[in-house]
């Protein structure tokens, strides 16, 4: 009979044969010993719920990194790199996890060790004596789209907007199928934009350090991130949310310099790219002496409030970190978190349902806020669908990393908002939008996907300029 | 060592069920070596997940083949190491066997398959108005197949029961991967009660593929409180006081000081973490009127128990929250330490103020921290020792703390284990809890199931034996034939009234060497002219009442009346209503006698919590324990409940009894028309309503509907106030009978579940929602044959007993037709001139050559009762 231990005796020091993790962004033993495998997150697990598979499970994934950690199973596994593939980093099973497991850090961590390996960038193994922790690098192809992605896409907003700009002319003049067989479009969030209405704005938001007075009286002075692709494909997202904030008093701020949050960096196992966006954001808000800095996009607003995390072994940074992230409100909760304006809502007779983006309701535990905002608008009818916070299949790069499981997950999700008969399914995150949008758009529905920002905005429209 | 894979199964197991279904990956196959437990593990060769049934018997066809062993594994989050695959083998995951195949709400059932996770059952029912009762911790992510696995607890069981008393039949696969049904759903079916026996079976007697469960009305009112005290001890009182004041709430959880450390911030409680700082979580429901009052009530004995602070939670959203930080304790455990261990222990509900303070010296003599939390209520308590399984030291000590726990326990008349299973971790203990002859009845049982061994090997039974060398011990001690023994032996045709149960197991001893059969009765009975007729008729009273416990241990013959005559001085009861009252216990016990509160508050199915019985060879074995919940083996108490005499000579039963209801009161509504009465039975089932008795009487005076109502005043005017609209809005006529004429009304109508001389009666039991099609049939049927009918039913139960009157060659006639019509139809009594055409006992069920296998290898040489219950009466 065999019998191993869970864990390994810690007075007897086992040198492991096998690659391990290497000591640079090592997932935290402390964390993963948290895990008490209770099993209580499996149901949350939109992996787990769609294959019924242990190792698809927030526990499975955590024993594998612990096995790892443990020098059991290789870093070179096939179903550990697979498995920290899979997983849609919706962070469902930390929000139900009784021990407080920091799932999300171990997940992003691993998948860093994961690429620093392939990329022979690793550093030394975190246990002396094991192999140096060196993966075969991934094929040129899925290198150089990385590069080009991670290292200057994501990283320079001014050719991200140039990108855009040529994708949506190829978008509109026909010639969208090289831009989207490359998979590219999907990434920039063009792809499935036309099923939207209002479609996108002609222009995109440009951060120039403009300042926007409040309407009426100045209770509140807000920065507002603009982000990448809310910035071009969402851009009249955000002109809404700035006539929502000034019309409930808010001077707003739109810093230059600022760029994309590093959410797609961090979540893809690049920190050092998240890092170095994170810095270069947190310079553009610093001593703008703002009451909030405001996030319309869940994903992004997740990320900035992680800032201190992520820079947590910078030290000429990290309490410049803690700082900025203390401020970080996602514009729901602001707006929930305020008396804000009800007196100017008018009414919009509409069925809604709200879709819970991931990084709203496990990431940042916002739940409640988005529903009161919705509530509040005159006419407007909530009903629920069911599993509103299971994951949609969005998550960042996931519907190109991941096709099958996106698609079937997105299926799954457009089936429960079906069955409330809504006319509208609200949200409050890009990705979340274009994939519903584009699971819409497969299916032929009529029904429209809007951000929960832009009802409001319609709502205190309606008042403005009677129809 | 882990058994060789032969090289084809894992191909096979792909044909059969697609590659996609099966992981054989070494770095996967790790994440399937341990379940929700901590300390033991060991990957499976295999693992399968089948959709459907039909792949789940495929694939224990082809590892029987292959002679693997066969695992279940549900959601993998039991803390008992019962889904530990500790030989290798093929576990077969339910995950994707998820689906809930039809919902039957008249009926109250549901038909899942095994994988279905519990609150995703409850969250479809809610909206409906119904709920699966059980609600382990785990719920969130636990499925119905592990559910009832380990017959599955939770904190509202006090209220309402654990998982087996929610189970109306399972599907099986043998180790054939043939498949069988152990019952149809409808409730009480005669035969023996294989689906209480699988229930809590931990996967060792074959693999559920599909459960037909019972759905419970949610209540229309819930209130909680959360009561905090200075002390466990001082809590520990406070349940005890509380149960004994007769109020019977939803549930009384207790955390100490540890377990609110763990889930406070988390889940916003805002509780004082001060040590020694205990809460009371305390819930009732039902119908709105009357339930603050009663909630009063409870608050008041807190507050005189030493309760500093009462804290509401009025809105759902905050008892929501409440109750999923308590299921959340054991989960939260990683943010105190790295590991813990789990006793759970069950023991009468008196002795846990005393048990809290043992848990509090052996806390600090062996210098473990503990986390407290209990289902108080019923005496169940989960001391959670936290250690650092890095340090041996500690591993050893937590273990030896445990196990202390555990033998002061038994020695104050716990359980190993009242809701998580013996599984892996407590296989040491049952020596300790089970006499060698009882484990060896266990073995048989799991011989006639497993004969392979296939089954999750290695749990329950100590490491030290295996369930083949037990029951090979009882054969062979049943194998003996000593002459000299013999001689003893009454002749046949003898009836005997033994002086003692020792007395009678000389006797049932002498019986079995000499060959004689054995009948046992509770009264003075005729005797059968080839068998010994033994009569419990001379063991009276009680063994041991402890009031406060609402549990009473009496012999065997003790009458019903005998009984409700302990009770009644302490304001108890046992809710059965019958036509003789001097019918013995053991023998209504044996028969599964129902009346008609089996609506409001069960059956003797859910109510025998032990049971003493002679063996066919007078070996005294005891089944269960004297506490309300108890996973400690297999649950043989279900088995010998209505196997009328098949098995063994029932010595003694130990019963759940209830406090008198502070009022009562019956309706009875006059109906115009059988329809009309099936319309306003209609109307009952959905309000929501909790009569206790729901009962359909008809004759050629008519139809009446009778409810009765038990619980506070106002919730009982309530009851009788919307009856009443209901049935006049139907053209009925009501009238409301209260005190002594409720009395008598009650002992009256019981007449009519009796036999009457020149009348034949008959017991059907029907699904719920069939009710008005049977009546329609049984009518019809009536005509046909020319019999004089007088119909009266546990109508919501779909339970219908007919007294019928006619021509003798009529009756059985009609008898007949009724069993080829309704396969649950038992004639329980006949005049003599009716000489029965068809099986008395009914149709034989789907399950028929389990039960035979059951009675051969418990029974070998038929002793016990030949000839009843479609046995042969064979003998060798």
């Amino acid at each position: 009979m065999t019998v191993t231990q869970p864990s390994s005796p810690a007075s007897q020091p086992v040198i492991p044969l096998v690659i391990g993790f290497s000591a640079k962004d090592k997932p935290s033993s402390d964390i993963i010993n948290t895990c008490v495998h209770c099993g209580l997150c499996l149901s949350s697990c939109p992996t787990y719920r769609e294959t019924g598979l242990e190792m698809a499970s927030p526990r499975g994934r955590i024993y594998l990194m612990k096995a790892v950690d443990e020098g059991r199973i290789s870093l070179a596994s096939e179903v550990f790199q697979e498995q920290m593939s899979l997983c849609l980093n919706c962070r469902a099973c930390e929000a139900v996890c009784p021990s407080g497991v920091q799932y999300g850090a171990i997940l992003e961590a691993s998948r860093a060790q994961i690429e620093q390996a392939r990329a022979g960038k690793a550093g030394p193994p975190a246990t002396p004596g094991a192999p140096e922790p060196k993966l075969p690098p991934r094929p040129l192809w899925q290198r150089a789209l990385r590069g080009a992605v991670f290292g200057v896409l994501f990283k320079r907003m001014e050719v991200f907007r140039l990108f855009s700009a040529m994708m949506r002319l190829y978008q509109r003049s026909g010639a969208q199928w090289l831009a989207r067989k490359s998979g590219l479009l999907k990434l920039l969030g063009l792809a499935d934009t036309e099923a939207m209405l209002p479609p996108i704005s002609d222009h995109f938001s440009v951060p120039q350090g403009q300042i926007l007075p409040a309407e009426g009286e100045r209770r509140y002075s807000v920065a507002l991130l603009t982000g990448c692709i809310m910035s071009t494909a969402f851009a009249h997202v955000h002109e809404a949310t700035i006539r929502v904030l000034r019309k409930n008093g808010c001077e707003v701020i739109i810093p230059p310099d600022q760029g994309c949050c590093g959410a797609l960096h961090t979540h893809g196992g690049d920190l050092d790219g998240g890092r170095e966006l994170a810095r270069r954001n947190i310079a553009a808000f610093e001593g703008l002496g703002v009451d909030a800095i405001i996030v319309n996009a869940a994903g992004c607003g997740s990320t900035l409030k992680e800032y201190g995390h992520l820079l947590h072994d910078d030290p000429a940074w990290r309490e410049r970190a803690e700082r900025f992230s203390a401020k970080v409100k996602d514009v729901h909760e602001f707006l929930a978190g305020i008396e804000f304006n009800r007196a100017a809502l008018g009414r919009l007779n509409l069925t809604v349902t709200y879709q819970e983006p991931c990084h709203l309701v496990h990431a940042q535990r916002i739940s409640a806020q988005p529903r009161a905002l919705l509530t509040a608008i005159p006419g407007l009818t909530l009903k629920e669908m069911p599993e509103s916070s299971l994951c949609c299949g969005s998550a960042g790069i996931y519907n190109v990393t991941q096709p099958e499981m996106a698609m079937s997950l997105g299926a799954r999700k457009i089936d429960n908002a079906l069955t409330t008969g809504a006319e509208i399914i609200a949200t409050a995150n890009p990705g979340c939008a274009l994939q519903l949008a584009g699971e819409l758009r497969r299916r032929g529905k009529q029904v429209e996907v809007r951000y929960i920002i832009e009802l409001l905005d319609a709502a205190y429209r309606k008042v403005e300029t009677p129809a | 060592m882990s058994v060789a894979t032969p090289a084809t199964l894992i191909d096979d197991l792909r044909t059969a069920l697609g590659a996609d279904a099966v992981v054989a990956t070494p770095e996967a196959l790790l994440t399937y070596d341990s379940d929700g437990s901590m300390l033991v593990s060991h990957p499976p060769d295999v693992v399968v997940l089948p959709a459907t049934a039909e792949q789940a018997a495929e694939a224990v066809r082809l590892a029987t083949r292959a002679g693997m062993p066969i695992v279940a594994r549900g959601a993998g989050t039991g803390i008992a190491g019962g889904a530990v695959p500790l030989r290798g083998g093929v576990m077969i995951s339910t995950a994707r066997m998820d689906k809930t195949l039809s919902v039957d709400l008249r009926s109250r059932l549901a038909v899942v398959q095994p994988g279905v996770v519990n609150s995703d059952l409850n969250t479809y029912l809610a909206p409906r108005g119904y709920q699966f009762a059980p609600d382990p911790s785990s719920q969130r992510a636990s499925t119905i197949g592990g559910n009832i696995a380990t017959n599955a607890g939770g904190p509202h069981c006090l209220k309402y029961g654990v998982t087996s008393n929610h189970v109306l039949a399972v599907e099986v696969v043998d180790h054939t991967g043939q498949r069988y049904w152990t019952g149809d759903g409808v409730l009480d079916p005669v035969g023996y009660d294989l689906t209480g026996l699988i229930a809590g079976s931990e996967g060792t007697l074959g693999v559920v593929t599909a459960a037909i469960v019972r759905l419970t009305p949610l209540p229309e009112s819930v209130r909680v409180v959360l009561a905090l005290f200075p002390s466990v001890v001082a809590a520990a009182a406070a349940v005890s006081a509380v149960i004994a004041a007769g109020s019977l709430p939803t549930s009384l959880e207790l955390m100490d000081h540890n377990a609110i450390r763990a889930v406070n911030q988390a889940y916003e409680l805002g509780l004082p973490e001060t040590t020694g700082t205990t809460a009371l979580i305390i819930e009732v429901d039902g119908v709105n009127d009357g339930l603050d009052d009663q909630l009063d009530q409870i608050i008041a004995i807190c507050r005189a128990h030493g309760a500093f602070d009462l804290r509401p939670a009025r809105d759902p959203a905050t008892q929501a929250r409440v109750w999923t930080a308590r299921k959340s304790v054991a989960g939260a455990i990683g943010r105190l330490a790295p590991a813990y261990y789990l006793v759970d222990t069950v023991v009468p509900r008196t002795k846990l103020p005393l048990m809290m303070e043992q848990v509090e010296r052996l806390r600090a003599e062996y210098r473990l921290e503990v986390c407290n939390v209990a289902h108080a209520g019923d005496g169940n308590l989960h001391p959670l020792v936290l250690y650092d399984p890095r340090d041996p030291d500690q591993r050893r000590r937590a273990h030896d703390l445990a196990a202390s726990v555990l033998e002061l326990s038994i020695e104050h008349g716990g359980v190993v284990s009242g809701e998580h299973g013996i599984g892996l971790e407590k296989c040491e203990y049952l020596p300790r809890f089970f006499s060698p002859a009882e484990l060896q009845l266990h073995a048989t049982i799991h011989q006639v199931f497993n004969p392979t061994g296939c089954f999750n090997p290695a749990k329950i039974f100590p490491a030290d034996t295996t369930p083949a060398e037990l029951a090979a011990a009882r054969a062979a001690r049943l194998q003996q034939h000593d002459p000299a023994r013999a001689a003893a032996a009454p002749a046949p045709g003898t009836f005997v009234a033994p002086d003692t149960p020792a007395a009678a197991a000389e006797l049932l001893n002498a019986c079995h060497h000499a060959g004689v059969a054995v009948i046992p009765t509770g009264g003075v009975t005729a005797c059968a002219p080839d068998a010994v007729t033994v009569s419990t008729l001379r063991w009276h009273g009680p063994l041991l009442y402890e009031p406060d416990d609402l549990t009473i241990k009496v012999a065997a013959g003790t009458t019903l009346a005998e009984l409700q005559e302990l009770l009644a001085p302490h304001n108890q009861m046992l809710p059965l209503d019958i036509a003789d009252p001097q019918r013995s216990i053991g023998s209504l016990v044996a028969t599964a006698t129902d009346g008609p509160r089996r609506l409001g508050y069960g059956a003797f199915r859910d109510w025998v919590l032990a049971l003493d019985v002679l063996e066919p060879d007078g070996e005294l074995v005891r089944l269960g324990a004297q506490v309300v919940k108890n996973v400690t083996g297999y649950d043989l108490v279900k088995l010998y409940v209505g196997s009328a005499g098949t098995l063994g000579l029932i010595t003694a039963v130990a019963l759940k009894v209830f406090p008198q209801p502070p009022d009562s009161a019956t309706l009875l509504a006059q109906m115009p028309d059988p329809a009309t009465a099936c319309t306003l039975l209609d109307a009952l089932a959905a309000s929501r309503l909790l009569p206790t008795a729901v009962e359909y009487l008809a004759d050629s005076n008519g139809v009446v509907v009778a409810m009765r109502a038990e619980g506070h005043p106002a919730a009982v005017e309530r009851h009788l106030r919307e009856a009443t609209a209901l049935a006049q809005q139907r053209g009925g006529t009501v009238s409301v009978v209260r005190a002594a004429d409720e009395t008598a009304f009650w002992r009256q109508t019981v007449t009519r579940y009796a036999p009457v001389a020149d009348q034949a009666l008959l017991r059907l039991s029907v699904w719920p929602a069939r009710f008005a099609a049977a009546l329609h049939t049984i009518e019809q049927t009536a005509q046909r044959q020319q019999v004089a009918v007088a119909v009266t039913a546990h109508a919501l139960n779909g339970i219908i007993y007919l007294q019928v009157a006619g021509d003798p060659a009529h009756v059985a006639a009609y008898h007949a037709e009724l069993v080829a019509a309704f396969p649950h139809t038992r004639l329980l009594a006949t005049p003599p001139a009716v000489i029965p055409q068809a099986p008395v006992w009914g149709q034989p069920p789907a399950a028929f050559d389990r039960m035979r296998a059951l009675k051969v290898a418990i029974d070998p040489y038929n002793r016990m009762h030949p000839g009843t219950l479609w046995f042969t009466d064979q003998r060798s």
